[in-house]
């Protein structure tokens, strides 16, 4: 299967980086793959390709042709579009690592990451962050952007936070 | 009857209050995986006390108890006179059970496929355009690195000047100078050629990948890095999706319910709590926290909607009035090439080359907030913001553990199966 992924790999390559159609044949004399491909393997691909939607056909005077659908850029383009969960979402396809983010969080996590010296960059164990909760803590209850307010301490003692956040709390009405 | 009201009334109080109650609660960020337990007794007990309610209504005519009324119910229908015993008001309870039953069952049926279908698709296009990362390929890379002009001074082996996508595809080994490649031994992993950062992992059984982009490596430290590849690689080894689905089943169920969004949101924010305190067991909690901070900002440059809608992110527009104060100091020298990425996408996002985080010159530590120098937008998204802000709660919680009493999870898994038992009881009513 691996294989196949990488033989697909190739060709959309040879597609991307030609400018016009392609016959199977000239695809497979572009491949520089370890090994000859048998023309039937190049146009296997081709036709799974085609199925993918990434690959259109053309019929021509004895074989046919082939053209990537899109630019390579334009499948980059697809694939981050629907990693930023831009386009209309309601599944769980993809697990993403940071969701939406408003303005006002991040101007709180902004300044947060600001509050770092020089120090932290080389630094092993981070000792501004604590200074970036501080910050943190605060700006959430200040702003009011993190839910159960009143909960959160506008002091941050960890200890005090940590208690208190632990409390069976009812946020407040979402809007 | 009683039984069928009493569980139609627990069914509405799993459907509404609890979840309401769950959703807006706190102490769960103490024990991701006990509240996620929680919340799957709530759904499954929710759904089976809907079902066995109008299934009690149905069979009530037969017998006083339901359990009998169902044995009757079932012993009829093999003898092939399915009606007997019952009147027109069973008959309704029968459509309404089998309408119930066929819109559940359908609804998580058809939006599994969907999702399953996307993830294919979406897989396809990682496969096709991103490059893998070979330990081979890596080595040739580090190998050949010391030999470039200019790169020795580079705290970080991935800048935006030395990618070369396709030829290089492990040019960034030798992070932070320890010689070691956070990329290395990642099996599946895929890295897209994409300015804006983003790392997001696409759930299978065996073709799993995870993804980051280009501005990713480009933004993040290398410790970073690693501590965000562990919270992905939890997804991939925990099967979150399989965590989440059944919500999102629910939430397409009832679209007009509010808990059914809430509790989608709840759950997957317990889900990346749960990644997240792998992810910081592995590495460490602080260096996630700044990661998250570090990308929190960069999305937010990317608002959600205009993306989408226009296609046009680098439109440079006026910076909002409490928006980004971009530091003079991230248009330094060292960030003038990535202008001129030679790679930049001629896409939908093809703007976005402009916008892109970037990575702040080595000793313009003040700038590290990867504010880009182009002071892009930071206007709300269009879509509803949420309720809660989920990135702020998941780094509060890393940077401050909240020190969870041991009666937090046992009270969690307690309740849990006691919803899950309350059904039984009620049948024998």
């Amino acid at each position: 299967m691996a294989r196949l992924g990488d033989l697909e790999r190739s060709v959309m390559d040879v597609l991307w980086d030609s400018d016009g159609w392609l016959t199977a044949r000239e695809v497979a004399a572009r491949l520089h793959h370890e090994r000859d491909l048998a023309y039937t393997t190049v146009l296997t691909v081709l036709e799974r390709l085609e199925r993918k939607g990434f690959v259109q056909r053309q019929r021509a005077a004895r074989a046919h042709r082939y053209l990537a659908v899109d630019a390579r850029e334009a499948v980059v383009a697809e694939a981050m579009l629907e990693a930023l969960g831009t386009a209309d979402d309601r599944s769980s396809a993809l697990v993403r690592f940071v969701g939406a983010v408003t303005a006002e969080e991040a101007e709180i996590l902004r300044r947060a990451l600001a509050q770092p010296a020089e120090t932290d960059f080389t630094g092993a164990d981070d000792p501004p962050a604590d200074e970036a909760a501080a910050l943190l803590v605060e700006a959430a209850a200040t702003e009011r952007v993190l839910p159960g307010t009143g909960e959160v301490p506008s002091v941050p003692e960890p200890s005090d936070t940590a208690s208190s956040a632990t409390g069976f709390t009812e946020g407040p009405e979402p809007n | 009857m009683t039984t069928a009201a009493a569980l139609a009334l627990f069914a509405a109080v799993l459907a509404w209050p609890v979840p309401r109650l769950l959703a807006g609660a706190r102490w769960t960020h103490g024990c991701p995986r006990a509240a996620i337990v929680l919340w799957q007794a709530i759904g499954l007990a929710g759904g089976v006390c809907a079902l066995l309610a109008v299934v009690a209504f149905t069979v009530a005519p037969l017998s006083g108890s339901t359990p009998h009324g169902i044995s009757h119910h079932l012993h009829n229908l093999a003898a092939g006179r399915p009606m007997s015993g019952l009147d027109w008001l069973s008959v309704l309870g029968l459509a309404m059970v089998a309408a119930l039953a066929s819109r559940l069952f359908g609804v998580l049926a058809s939006s599994t496929y969907a999702t399953l279908r996307r993830r294919s698709h979406h897989r396809n296009l990682v496969d096709l355009t991103g490059d893998d990362h070979t330990e081979e390929g890596c080595a040739a890379a580090t190998a050949q690195a010391p030999a470039r002009p200019g790169a020795a001074p580079r705290p970080y082996r991935h800048g935006v000047q030395d990618w070369a996508p396709r030829a290089a595809a492990g040019r960034h080994g030798l992070s932070g100078g320890t010689g070691e490649c956070e990329l290395c031994g990642h099996a599946g992993l895929r890295i897209l050629d994409h300015p804006v950062a983003v790392a997001y992992c696409v759930p299978g059984v065996r073709h799993a990948r995870v993804v980051v982009s280009r501005g990713l490596l480009t933004t993040l430290g290398p410790r970073e890095l690693r501590a965000v590849l562990a919270h992905e690689d939890a997804h991939v080894i925990g099967r979150h999706d399989l965590v989440i689905q059944p919500f999102i089943a629910w939430q397409q169920t009832f679209p007009f319910l509010r808990p059914a969004w809430e509790a989608t949101a709840a759950v997957s924010l317990l889900v990346e709590m749960l990644a997240d305190d792998v992810a910081a067991r592995r590495t460490s909690g602080k260096t996630l926290a700044k990661a998250l901070a570090q990308l929190g900002v960069t999305r937010a440059l990317v608002p959600a909607g205009t993306l989408g809608a226009t296609g046009d992110l680098g439109t440079p527009r006026p910076t909002s009035p409490g928006g980004s104060s971009a530091p003079a100091g991230s248009g330094a020298p060292g960030n003038a090439s990535s202008a001129g990425t030679p790679t930049a996408p001629r896409g939908p996002i093809a703007g976005g080359a402009g916008a892109a985080p970037q990575r702040p010159a080595r000793g313009l530590a003040a700038s590290r907030t990867a504010t880009p120098p182009v002071a892009a937008s930071v206007e709300p998204a269009e879509a509803d913001p949420p309720s809660r802000s989920p990135v702020i709660a998941r780094i509060v919680r890393l940077l401050d553990p909240p020190a969870v009493p041991w009666w937090h999870p046992v009270a969690a898994y307690a309740a849990a199966v006691a919803i899950l038992t309350v059904p039984a009881l009620l049948l024998t009513l």
